[in-house]
């Protein structure tokens, strides 16, 4: 008889998820990849599943570009439709900031189909954006600007008769770019509470992808429809595997940074599946032949997509860099290693951490899970979160309860000296003029006084000293009624104890902060990729490229589209 | 005027524009307008959330917020914190009322810590403006208790309780019209026959909480708006030149 010792067990519990010290750092978010559990792959996913219909249900574009089109999206059980305004917009007014008013396109992301009545009311409402108003039949509210130059010389080529160079479509990446998505009741528009039934929407964004995917499809509709506007007959379509290589564009500013903050519980999910969906491959103990063919796959198209990633910005040049040589060292890693041993996988990841940079450690995440479908896809239904069950204080907490939390959860804010002037250097503020969020100097800026409420370590250090006054047994509900400025933060840290990586543990308002990993962790969940900061706190990026346009969804392959 | 501000008539008002507003999108304005009055974030958390719950059940408390807010803003908003005793609480200052959104988030910090809070001639109140802002706190409690809650306010009894989904019985349209009064909560009321019943979150689907919009004055939104703004920076140059992109957007 064969005795199990306590090693043999060990041997086989499941690797454990990565800590949110290690994890839950900017510098490290600022380097995410998007994996197959991103949003935009989870709508894909679900479509295809659910056989979705789609089609141009009305095109009244006249010759210089300007009308309106209709494009439907049949699911199971629900029709939604993309209602675009084209527009011809002067290039003097084409900015992507939230202060523009008038852009290259307007769309809306209708409930069902709209009638006449429907499209006149939208039609005064959409191509004002934020000065119109929407209903709760509108799911989304969005616009896009022409990367000019692309578009002009894609135009020019078609209407030629000629394909345009692949090599331009993949430095730009795109021919449009949303320079706002709004969903969720924003500006009048239907809620989440009004989508959790629904159980195609119960995922993180997805109305707001299927809204830009649909969008992408427009935009080489529009593109070609110009180019034949100009020549007939002479003018050619956009050869297949051309626009495989455009996605949509969007344009990201500091807009996107409160959000990851003001929802921790939200972000906590997000983390969770994403570690858990880590964890379970590299808990793999043989890899079949299949898996291992599958991974150099992906890490080809890892290879292959950083090659075609352009960013001029000094950090992202280095990043950039670091990624490329990285994954030359992991195909070299790979083809060295014994793939038959036992954990393939968890013996080369434990090699990456000690090898490679953030950015090629965190790729080398997306290319892993990418294989094991079978395995992670289940986690995209805990991407979402009740936010009103953790809302409530419990004022029956102990003191000592909560002071134990802050010791366990934000040791990492409470050794952050604050009385260092790089340590408060900035402010983050709502702009008076045009209800943006803007990151200040505190030095130099006036307006300090209306910080925001992003300064979560600052206020978790506030908090422990304030509690330092305060008996063990107490309960939670004394402090706050004696301190009803630090009941924010008292709420954050009780959810902290049931929700691990809710907070990003880094100084939000230190002086060396990049807001521009806040905006990249949150867009490579969406499944963003060809990040190209413009500035350190603006960034581009590019949805769907290299993913199926609706008008061929059912006509692919499955293995070709990259989405199963 | 775009379709979507529809023209309504109202009898206390006369003719008014009225706006759709998405329930989270009147949580985030009424937290906004919270602050900007002079509540701390996390109490102004709180406001947003009582508003979002009210309108969740048909019951618009724009207009009381707004009209509440400003009054606080003349004030010292501490002054109108409860002072916590077994069987009577008053504000800290004797010169003002009740912040009835400091009471009902009190009240359900407490709850749970003086289980006993409302047994025997229960908890009254010296003056509370708005005592129907309490609702979406007792809401919370009752679930605590798993018994029902009485409130008595200027002779009427309201109660709430959670059986099948929650419900308020009583004059609830007397109680909304109540701007001021003594309150006194308890697990024993008068008998009460007809009332509303309003469901509770978590027990009924969201399309039946919430059918989609509600519709509010656009003065009320302009008087919290107003208040919103409080909480934003005057633009400088230093300001718009930090925003953006540090190239052109044309490319």
């Amino acid at each position: 008889m064969v005795e199990l010792t306590p090693t043999d067990l060990s041997r086989h519990a499941p690797v454990g998820l990565r800590t949110p010290e290690q994890v839950m750092r900017l510098a490290r978010l600022g380097s995410a990849h998007p994996t197959r559990l991103s949003f935009l792959r989870i709508l894909l996913r679900r479509m295809r599943r659910e056989q979705w219909q789609f089609e141009r249900t009305k095109w009244e574009i006249d010759s210089t570009g300007v009308g309106v089109a209709i494009y439907k999206a049949r699911g199971p059980d629900l029709t939604y439709s993309l209602v675009v305004f084209a527009h011809d917009l002067p290039d003097q007014m084409r900015s992507d900031r939230v202060i523009a008013t008038a852009w290259d396109a307007t769309f809306t992301l209708f409930d069902g189909e709209p009638t006449a009545a429907d499209i006149e009311r939208l039609q005064s409402n959409v191509p004002l954006q934020e000065a119109g108003r929407i209903s709760a039949t509108e799911l989304i509210l969005s616009r896009a600007n022409r990367s000019v130059r692309l578009f002009a010389y894609v135009v020019d080529c078609l209407s030629q008769g000629l394909q345009p160079d692949a090599q331009q479509l993949t430095d730009v990446g795109y021919l449009m770019r949303t320079t706002a998505v709004y969903g969720t009741g924003k500006f009048g528009a239907a809620g989440r509470r009004n989508l959790e039934n629904r159980d195609h929407f119960l995922g993180p964004f997805q109305a707001e992808m299927l809204s830009v995917w649909l969008t992408r499809q427009f935009v080489v509709d529009i593109v070609e429809h110009i180019a034949k506007s100009r020549s007939g007959e002479k003018a050619v379509r956009l050869a297949p595997e051309l626009r495989l290589l455009l996605g949509v564009g969007n344009s990201t500013g500091l807009g996107m940074a409160p959000f990851i903050v003001r929802h921790p519980v939200l972000l906590h999910n997000w983390m969770m599946v994403r570690e858990e969906a880590l964890s379970r491959v590299r808990s793999c103990e043989q890899a079949s032949a299949r898996a291992i063919g599958a991974m150099r796959v992906s890490l080809e198209a890892a290879i292959h997509n950083a090659a075609g990633w352009r960013s001029e910005h000094p950090v992202q040049v280095v990043k950039l860099e670091q990624l490329r040589a990285d994954l030359i060292r992991v195909t070299e890693q790979l083809n060295g290693m014994d793939l038959t041993a036992f954990r393939p996988w968890n013996t080369l990841w434990l090699w990456a951490e000690d090898t490679l940079s953030l950015e090629g450690q965190e790729a080398l995440l997306s290319i892993l899970l990418e294989p094991y479908g079978e395995l992670v896809d289940d986690l995209s239904q805990f991407l979402s979160a009740k936010e009103r069950q953790s809302f409530r204080l419990d004022g029956a907490m102990k003191v000592g309860t909560l002071r134990a939390l802050l010791e366990t959860h934000y040791a990492w804010a409470l050794s952050i000296d604050f009385t260092q002037a790089d340590n408060t250097a900035r402010f983050w503020y709502v702009s008076e003029e045009k209800l943006e969020p803007r990151l200040g100097e505190r030095a130099s800026e006036e307006g300090a006084e209306l910080e925001q409420p992003l300064c979560i370590a600052r206020f978790a250090q506030s908090l422990f000293d304030q509690l330092k006054q305060w008996e063990d047994e107490m309960p939670v509900a004394n402090f706050v009624l004696q301190h009803p400025e630090a009941r924010l933060m008292v709420r954050r840290a009780q959810m902290s104890a049931r929700h691990a990586y809710a907070e990003i543990r880094d100084n939000l308002i230190a002086k060396d902060m990049l807001p521009i990993d806040l905006l990249r962790y949150k867009l490579a969940f969406f499944g963003a990729s060809h990040f190209d900061p413009r500035s350190d706190r603006w960034v581009r990026i590019s949805l769907f490229q290299g993913m199926p346009y609706p008008d061929e969804f059912k006509n692919i392959p499955v293995r070709e589209i990259g989405v199963e | 005027m775009s379709d979507s501000i529809d023209t309504a008539s109202s009898a206390a008002v006369g003719l008014a524009a009225t706006v759709q507003f998405s329930r989270s999108e009147l949580e985030a304005l009424c937290s906004k307008a919270a602050r900007g009055a002079g509540m701390s974030w996390g109490m102004a958390e709180e406001a947003g959330y009582a508003s979002g719950w009210l309108s969740g059940r048909g019951i618009d408390s724009t207009r009381t917020l707004a009209v509440y807010l400003h009054l606080i803003q003349e004030q010292d908003w501490r002054g109108s914190f409860p002072v916590v005793h077994e069987q009577h609480w008053q504000a800290c200052s004797s010169e003002q009322s009740l912040c009835p959104i400091v009471l009902g988030a009190t009240l359900s910090d407490y709850a749970r810590v003086q289980p006993m809070l409302f047994e025997d001639e229960g908890l009254s109140m010296s003056a509370l403006f708005f005592p129907h802002l309490l609702l979406p706190f007792l809401a919370w409690v009752v679930q605590d208790l798993h018994r029902p809650l009485y409130l008595r306010v200027d002779g009427h009894d309201v109660c709430v309780r959670v059986d099948i989904g929650l419900r308020v019985l009583g004059d609830l349209d007397a109680l909304l019209s109540i701007e001021e009064a003594s309150v006194r909560i308890s697990l024993t009321g008068g008998e009460l026959i007809d009332g509303q019943s309003l469901p509770f979150d978590e027990d009924v689907a969201a399309e039946q909480l919430f059918s989609g919009a509600v519709s509010v004055l656009m003065s009320d939104v302009d008087s919290l708006q107003q208040l919103a703004l409080l909480t934003t920076v005057p633009s400088s140059a230093a300001s718009r030149a930090n925003a953006g992109a540090s190239h052109s957007d044309n490319d």
